[in-house]
């Protein structure tokens, strides 16, 4: 049978809770992309129009959507919040995917030595802090500023010739941290974790703080990279982790209510709100059920890592969408078939009544097998019939 | 006739309210200034002066 609704038409069905032809199929493939179209890390990081064709090659695995790379590029701050989060993070970016180079990683420091004094001084105090040492002062100004506010329009330009040439959407426009994940960075998780047990009211004040900034910096992402004009430009990619294990009394009170504020922010100035949890959200899947109260019906999505997905289905059906959520290590060690049965249970235990985007658990790893990114395609397919 | 996705831009287009750069600017410096965000804004562009006075002694950067 083939597909009667176009890859927009059919994501925004998912949106809806509504049934759509079939099942939604949306990984996040940027680093496999780029490595599937022989691009190194640096390429498809400072080279759109390499990883524009890198993304055409690929279309026998690109889903219902296509992350649109610079949000990865963002990942997590690194040149996205841009010119700004080189500055101020100790980030280490290789050339070279693994063996010759790694994938981005970030040195973890406590930034951040006091929360109240980065309110009342704002982050600008932290700029040269020399506990930083990242060399910054051999980036140059025109560096700086290209990646700051230039970098995105470039981008933009390159996904509205995909969407133009495959009628498929991008996942997102914007992309925010909840200001928890982005302390993890600032402050250390080991440091944020003692704070959240110490000093959780001002935790919690500094992260409404910070929440401002970021629900302004990813809508004006969103309208650059076309949010109106481009479909799924209009959705804001909110990244959501936090420390690991959180228990249920500290997660209803520094998480929830500032992730609430933030998707309320943003459904009112008109955009819509992709939340990326990593991690195991199962136990606290009745406080994510809040984050549509008092919201349009198809604004919000979920999309989960580890959580338990017929237990989120069950919780949220008919409420929020979810995404998710094929295991990394299946996609790199598995075959086919195990994929191929993965997604089939996936489907059978989330699908029922529309809803429902199959993706992987997180970022598609970069070294998964092609055969096994196919399969997950074909399983949609095959199973998601309605 | 639009097609689906150009009926869903027009309806994105009409409920969307993206920052104005005011909004933008003022929300930015107090990400980046704290409590002195609206005097870096009124007195651009000599608030550049006040970031210096805004670093305490001993952790200038040319402290070191």
């Amino acid at each position: 049978m083939s597909d009667t609704m176009t890859h927009y038409e059919r994501m925004r069905a998912a949106w809806n809770c509504e049934v759509p032809d079939r099942v939604p199929y949306m990984p996040m493939t940027v680093y496999f992309v780029a490595r599937q179209g022989g691009l190194t890390i640096k390429e498809f990081i400072t080279e759109p129009e390499k990883f524009l064709k890198a993304a055409l090659d690929g279309l026998d695995f690109i889903g219902d959507a296509q992350h649109p790379a610079l949000n990865t590029a963002d990942h997590m701050w690194m040149l996205g919040h841009a010119g700004w989060d080189m500055t101020t993070l100790d980030w280490r970016i290789w050339d070279e995917f693994p063996p010759h180079g790694n994938l981005p990683s970030i040195y973890e420091k406590v930034l951040i030595q006091d929360y109240d004094d980065v309110m009342e001084r704002g982050f600008s105090t932290i700029l040269f802090s020399t506990a930083l040492e990242n060399n910054i002062h051999e980036r140059s100004i025109d560096d700086f500023l290209y990646y700051q506010f230039e970098h995105t329009k470039v981008w933009s330009s390159v996904w509205r010739r995909f969407y133009d040439e495959t009628g498929i959407p991008i996942l997102i426009g914007g992309r925010a941290e909840h200001p928890l994940d982005l302390l993890q960075s600032y402050r250390g998780i080991s440091q944020l974790v003692t704070d959240m047990y110490t000093m959780p009211d001002k935790v919690l004040e500094f992260s409404y703080w910070l929440a401002d900034y970021e629900v302004m910096q990813a809508s004006r992402e969103a309208v650059t990279m076309g949010a109106g004009e481009l479909p799924g430009a209009e959705n804001i990619f909110f990244y959501n982790g936090a420390p690991p294990g959180m228990p249920p009394d500290l997660y209803a009170k520094l998480y929830i209510p500032v992730a609430k504020k933030m998707i309320d922010a943003w459904v009112a100035r008109g955009f819509n709100v992709w939340c990326h949890f990593d991690n195991d959200q199962t136990p606290h899947l009745e406080g994510l059920a809040g984050f549509v109260d008092g919201l349009p019906k198809g604004r919000v999505l979920l999309d989960l890592e580890k959580t338990d997905m017929k237990k989120a289905k069950e919780v949220l059906g008919g409420k929020i969408a979810i995404c998710g959520n094929v295991p990394s290590t299946l996609m790199v060690y598995g075959t086919p078939e195990e994929v191929d049965a993965y997604c089939k249970k996936l489907i059978e235990d989330c699908a029922a009544g529309g809803g429902y985007i199959l993706g992987a658990e997180c970022e598609t790893p970069w070294d998964s097998k092609r055969e096994n990114v196919v399969a997950m395609k074909q399983a949609a397919e095959k199973y998601g019939r309605y | 006739m639009a097609t689906f996705d150009e009926r869903v831009m027009e309806e994105v287009r009409g409920r969307l309210r993206p920052p104005s750069d005011d909004e933008y600017n003022l929300v930015t410096a107090r990400w980046l200034f704290g409590t002195k965000a609206e005097k870096m804004l009124r007195y651009a562009p000599f608030s550049f002066v006040l970031t210096k006075l805004m670093w305490r002694k001993g952790e200038e950067p040319w402290a070191k």
